[in-house]
């Protein structure tokens, strides 16, 4: 029988090998971890990481990102987004209504309670001693998932999220998504790969279904060192082969100014998570102006 | 990776509006408070949305709202400094800006937050977002055999 904490120990001591990388102090994992343990809870914890048998997989969807983060040390975006999560519970913690917020994270609502802390806590740390941010409570007669007070008046502020279905069907973020898949699954294989997904049909939801099949077989023959291995289904055809001096180029893909591939985005990149190598810009920008009885301000971070 | 170009694409307008239409519609504020904040996170980058059209797409939606004071739009993404980030678009009610211009400015530093403090330490980052990106591609070079 596993212990939680000798897990929550092997956790802490491969994450800290990354901890340099990552630009974090001593002994700010540990903390994190003790903060989420006692804020989730020994039982949850035991409940996610020993009694569930299940195995981890990286390209199911429906995993929970406590137990996928808490069972992948070695990946940066795991040990950043459990640091990210203990941070904000240490912030809101003296909030009477955050275990309300917890309760509900651990049911079947984590997306939207991330994004629900992670808004209360970056509006508390930008208000004054003119306002004060509340969580309020998951209840019928709340009005808003938390509140801005000042001198005479609240504001309460309702978050929701739109369109992070596993069925969307936005071909950049899909397209997206099979590239950190696979980048993912080529840290289980024990040869580089060379990853070949050519379609007829463009990427859509029911494109995407059918190549995160095929993929999720190859990667299956790959990890038994099966390869190559080929798999085509209708207009849809993906090869996994050993990655080496004869593999055939593939073609650079300019992002903002910076040449890439796929290829060795999966092949070298093994930590970095996938999505900010888009991005390559560091740029800031504020815009206010009048339209129509409203001011829009946009102010966007872009990379 | 090489797939065939899409035939419809979907419009995320649209489907703001909707949304927005939703939340506004069930978030009913009473006497005690000043007006209503939305906050939407959005699976689409900020950066490549025609302004025009957005703005249009939450006007549609607050127009007829009384008790809108602002829309924000969030989107989660990942930077060189190793964090998660929201890069954000708020839109305010005129008046109710005019009325309360310490919450456009409390907004104001939300965002520019975003591009100066470290999520998880609190404080500012290390480095600049050019340095941030060097030492990214460094760490992320292939590990030696």
């Amino acid at each position: 029988m596993q212990n939680l904490d000798d897990l929550l120990y092997r956790w802490i001591s491969r994450a800290n090998e990354r901890r340099e990388d990552l630009d974090l102090p001593v002994g700010l994992i540990e903390d994190s971890i003790g903060v989420l343990k006692r804020v989730l809870g020994t039982e949850y914890l035991e409940q996610l990481l020993i009694d569930d048998v299940e195995p981890v997989h990286f390209l199911d969807d429906e995993l929970n990102p406590i137990r996928k983060w808490l069972s992948s040390p070695t990946v940066d975006y795991s040990i950043i987004q459990v640091l990210e999560v203990a941070q904000y519970f240490k912030e809101l913690q003296d909030d009477s209504s955050l275990p309300d917020k917890v309760q509900k994270l651990k049911q079947d609502s984590f997306w939207p309670m991330l994004f629900e802390l992670a808004m209360a806590t970056r509006v508390r740390r930008a208000s004054s001693q003119k306002h004060k941010i509340t969580l309020n409570a998951e209840d019928a007669s709340s009005v808003g998932d938390f509140l801005i007070s000042g001198d005479g008046y609240s504001i309460p502020c309702e978050c929701s999220r739109l369109g992070h279905s596993p069925h969307i069907t936005d071909p950049k973020l899909l397209l997206e998504d099979l590239t950190h898949r696979i980048s993912e699954g080529a840290k289980r294989v024990a040869v580089p790969l060379c990853v070949k997904i050519r379609s007829g049909a463009a990427l859509s939801g029911n494109t995407y279904n059918v190549v995160l099949r095929l993929i999720r077989r190859s990667f299956a023959d790959a990890r038994q060192l099966q390869l190559p291995v080929e798999y085509v289904s209708d207009s849809i055809n993906v090869r996994f082969e050993v990655l080496g001096e004869h593999s055939e180029e593939i073609g650079y893909q300019n992002v903002e100014g910076m040449s890439w591939t796929y290829l060795t985005q999966t092949g070298t990149l093994p930590r970095v998570s996938a999505g900010f190598q888009r991005k390559t810009q560091t740029s800031y920008r504020t815009d206010l102006r009048p339209v129509n009885g409203f001011v829009t301000m946009k102010v966007s971070v872009s990379l | 990776m090489k797939f065939g170009e899409p035939e419809n694409q979907i419009d995320y307008y649209d489907r703001l509006t909707a949304k927005l239409k939703k939340k506004l519609n069930q978030t009913k504020i009473s006497k005690e408070h000043f007006g209503k904040i939305i906050l939407v996170e959005v699976s689409f980058d900020l950066r490549l949305v025609d302004d025009d059209r957005l703005r249009k797409a939450v006007r549609a939606a607050a127009t007829h709202s009384r008790t809108t004071l602002a829309i924000v739009l969030a989107k989660r993404e990942a930077n060189p400094h190793m964090r998660y980030h929201y890069s954000l678009s708020t839109t305010f009610s005129q008046t109710g800006a005019a009325i309360k211009p310490e919450v456009v400015e409390l907004f104001e530093r939300v965002a520019k937050n975003e591009a100066a403090l470290d999520p998880i330490l609190c404080s500012a980052y290390q480095r600049s977002w050019d340095q941030a990106q060097v030492h990214a591609q460094q760490i992320a070079k292939p590990i030696p055999e």
